[in-house]
């Protein structure tokens, strides 16, 4: 997966490059979006990011940020009571994953290749929608993105999550502009480096709690550092 | 998290209140109230005049030969058709006290017009090209007669002849 | 010299394919009642749509990812699925008019009752989106619309004064016997005609159809910049011709008849029946690349296989998506709506929708992930960040106005 060309060799932001690309099949057909990432929690602490989720039961806990999309993901809900797997997203596991550019490129064909395989693991999603307070419990914000970072660990490869974009606001509607301060048109990057001026990088270790039940992440505000592209100048 | 509710709940007022504004839109609603009436009428009368000035226009151009038949008839049709909507309008709306007199001469005009242009399309199914000229003098004559009408109506209506 | 075969096709396609009911409507409704006065608005959209089109074509170029897919990337799936509803809605609501368009064009020539035709028409478009070549169905009705020539044509024959035509185009003001409001708001119905959000969206689809790459930039941007502001110049064409025949005695235009009179009464039953095939033919392009629009929008949105440059049982999802809105437009049609006043709301919903498309667009064309070095240029940036404040505000003022002035009554 090491490739000049191939953001996943490298370190990346994942809502800013993984999350809602579309998935490319080997033959170039498209597969699907990625609608969530599947992260799990290693044998040696790291969370990192197993596999691609897709699917309806993956995008619509995606617009649960506020009280209409809530209402309208336990309406899907309802709708589909009778299935047992109703909850359970479709998965590509992170090996099936060749590269990615402007899209995911899957090494595989398509066909076959959305499986339902039980939920496991957490979701990007539960982190983008947890809270952040600072020790005393006050509101700093919300998590805008969790900063991934190719890792080679025997005896293969992972992507192992190595911090979080914290601000205020939603996460998705950035663009990139609060990481990379030289991006045009000059307009739209003023008024959006404005609008998210408070954001600020943390990284893993250093979060004080992430409670995934409760949905929240404690952090002690001395821990913010500024907030860079991913991989420094990377491209 | 009430604050988020009640947001939406706003956000659902406002948008029910464009919704509605915008089906108004293209309804015009029929109010009594003097001006109202005498601004619908005009639009009404400025559209008959112009159903009734196209298909005299279109007569004139088939005696220059430079149009064919199935054309002018659907040409013709649509102004009936314009003319029929133009007549629904403002015959729906209730004219106040002061407007009763135009409401009479605004209906009767655009009624005859109607009639005029029914006429002329009857004659062009039937290929009547021999009465063309004469009917598209009449609808011209009709087509005047609406225009001072219109320009009549510009005005507030007088009080004592 | 093959080479400059596929650049001249591409351009006359362009040229022809520009045109759309849209336009033929609001242009002769406009020229009728203002004259050239609004005709800088025509001239003002075309330099618009040739911006967003260029960047959507690069972007399609380079990344081989289309409108709707960059909708969702960078708004998020919640912003993005109010997007995509908008921006269907609207597809939908051009789709209605253009099918109407096509069975009024054929009523003119037929005499036979455009309801009858529509479901007849429906059905051609749902053939040609189902069997047709991509290339082919562009090309095809891409010239044949070059047929509205007649009315450039035509306004010459009719000998205007065009001293007088140029001061309306340069002055910006009215004609005494219209209200301001009335103005501007064909001067925002103006502007969502000449700047259509499907346009985009099947441009830059149209984009990864036909495989563009780096090297097709040239070719795409002459098409753009050459093709797309002479097809507004027929735009002009029908309004300033309609200055002409209805300007004078004082009528208002309503129907698509009233559109085609200039013509023959220029050019006579030949000018007639050229502008027919050009209104056929307009209407039908546009009716198909409507079509396509919202086929291409869910299936961008949801990730699924979309396009006529694979097989249709591969992509059998989004030629689902195209029946299903063929049927419905269909339906919405034979509720004997008049397909003019179908034609008035969309533009004017059209220009409402702009920013949800143009916003994520410039943004993109900006990234260095996705554009490598074909970022945009200085003048881009200024261009389209000038573009992003003007389309906010016709968004804004649309309904308002809309509203205010009884829909330009």
């Amino acid at each position: 997966m090491s490739d000049q060309d191939n953001r996943l060799s490298g370190a990346l932001d994942a809502v800013l490059h993984l999350l809602d690309r579309q998935v490319v099949d080997a033959e170039g057909l498209l597969v699907c979006k990625v609608d969530d990432l599947e992260l799990t929690v290693f044998d040696d602490g790291v969370l990192g990011v197993t596999g691609l989720l897709c699917g309806s039961a993956a995008l619509v806990p995606r617009y649960a940020d506020d009280g209409l999309g809530r209402r309208l993901h336990a309406l899907w809900r309802r709708l589909g009571t009778q299935q047992a797997d109703r909850d359970d997203p479709y998965r590509i596991d992170l090996e099936l994953v060749h590269r990615l550019r402007s899209g995911v490129e899957l090494a595989v064909g398509r066909e076959g290749v959305l499986v339902r395989q039980g939920e496991r693991g957490h979701r990007l999603n539960d982190v983008l929608q947890m809270t952040v307070q600072d020790l005393a419990g006050r509101r700093l914000g919300r998590v805008l993105d969790v900063r991934l970072e190719h890792e080679t660990v025997d005896p293969g490869e992972r992507i192992r999550v190595t911090g979080l974009v914290v601000g205020h606001g939603r996460p998705g509607s950035y663009f990139g502009y609060d990481r990379r301060p030289d991006m045009g048109p000059w307009m739209v990057n003023r008024v959006v480096r404005w609008l998210h001026r408070h954001s600020a990088f943390v990284a893993l270790e250093d979060l004080d709690d992430l409670d995934w039940v409760a949905g929240i992440i404690r952090v002690d505000p001395a821990r913010l550092g500024p907030l860079e592209a991913a991989g420094g100048s990377g491209g | 998290m009430t604050g988020r509710a009640g947001g939406w709940r706003r956000a659902a007022v406002a948008v029910s209140a464009l919704v509605s504004l915008t089906g108004t839109a293209a309804c015009a609603p029929g109010t009594p109230d003097g001006d109202s009436w005498r601004i619908d009428a005009q639009r009404a009368v400025s559209d008959a005049s112009s159903a009734v000035l196209t298909a005299e226009l279109a007569l004139r151009q088939n005696d220059h030969g430079r149009v064919f038949d199935h054309y002018l008839q659907t040409v013709l049709v649509e102004s009936e058709k314009g003319m029929s909507k133009a007549a629904d309008t403002i015959g729906s709306k209730q004219p106040p006290q002061a407007e009763r007199e135009r409401y009479d001469t605004v209906t009767g005009q655009i009624d005859e017009a109607a009639g005029l242009v029914a006429t002329a399309r009857i004659a062009v199914v039937d290929r009547e090209s021999d009465r063309y000229a004469a009917l598209a003098d009449r609808l011209a004559a009709a087509a005047d007669a609406l225009q001072k009408l219109e320009d009549d109506l510009q005005h507030p209506p007088r009080t004592g002849g | 010299m093959k080479k400059f075969f596929a650049v001249a096709l591409g351009i006359l396609t362009a040229i022809g394919g520009f045109v759309d009911i849209g336009d033929l409507v609001t242009n002769a409704q406009v020229g009728a009642r203002f004259g050239l006065s609004l005709g800088w608005v025509v001239l003002f959209g075309i330099v618009g749509i040739c911006v967003f089109a260029e960047m959507s074509g690069r972007v399609a170029a380079i990344s081989g990812r289309a409108t709707f897919d960059i909708v969702r990337e960078r708004l998020g799936p919640r912003v993005g699925m109010a997007n995509l509803l908008a921006s269907m809605a609207v597809t939908l609501l051009t789709f209605v008019a253009e099918i109407g368009g096509v069975a009024l064009a054929l009523q003119l020539v037929s005499s036979v009752n455009y309801l009858l035709i529509a479901p007849f028409v429906a059905f051609i478009v749902w053939l040609i989106l189902w069997r047709a070549r991509f290339s082919v169905m562009e090309n095809v009705l891409g010239l044949c619309g070059l047929t509205l020539i007649v009315f450039a044509v035509g306004l010459w024959q009719l000998g205007p004064d065009w001293g007088s035509f140029t001061h309306q185009l340069v002055v910006v003001d009215k004609p005494g016997d219209e209200q301001w409001r009335t103005w501007a708001y064909y001067a925002v119905a103006l502007f969502g005609a000449a700047m259509t959000p499907y346009e985009v969206f099947f441009f830059s689809s149209g984009g990864v159809e036909e495989r563009w790459t780096t090297e097709d930039l040239g070719v795409m941007r002459a098409n753009v910049f050459i093709g797309f502001p002479l097809g507004g110049l027929l735009s002009l064409a029908i309004a300033g011709s309609a200055a002409m025949v209805f300007g004078p005695i004082d009528a208002s235009v309503d129907t698509l008849g009233q559109v085609g009179l200039p013509a023959a009464v220029a050019l006579g039953k030949i000018g007639l029946a050229v502008a027919l095939v050009g209104f056929v033919a307009a209407t039908l392009g546009a009716a198909c690349e409507c079509g396509l629009s919202v086929g291409y929008s869910i299936a961008q949105y949801r990730g699924w296989q979309w396009g006529k440059y694979v097989r249709t049982q591969v992509a059998a999802r989004f030629h689902l998506v195209l029946a299903l809105s063929t049927v419905v437009a269909t339906m919405v049609l034979l509720t004997k709506v008049d397909p003019i006043l179908v034609t008035e709301f969309s533009v004017v919903f059209s220009a409402i929708a702009l920013p949800l498309t143009y916003f994520p667009i410039l943004v993109v064309a900006n990234d260095p992930d996705y554009m490598g070095e074909h970022v945009n240029g200085r003048l881009a940036n200024v261009l389209g960040s000038i573009y992003l404040v003007v389309i906010g505000v016709a968004a804004l003022v649309a309904i308002p106005l809309m509203v205010v002035t009884r829909m330009g009554a």
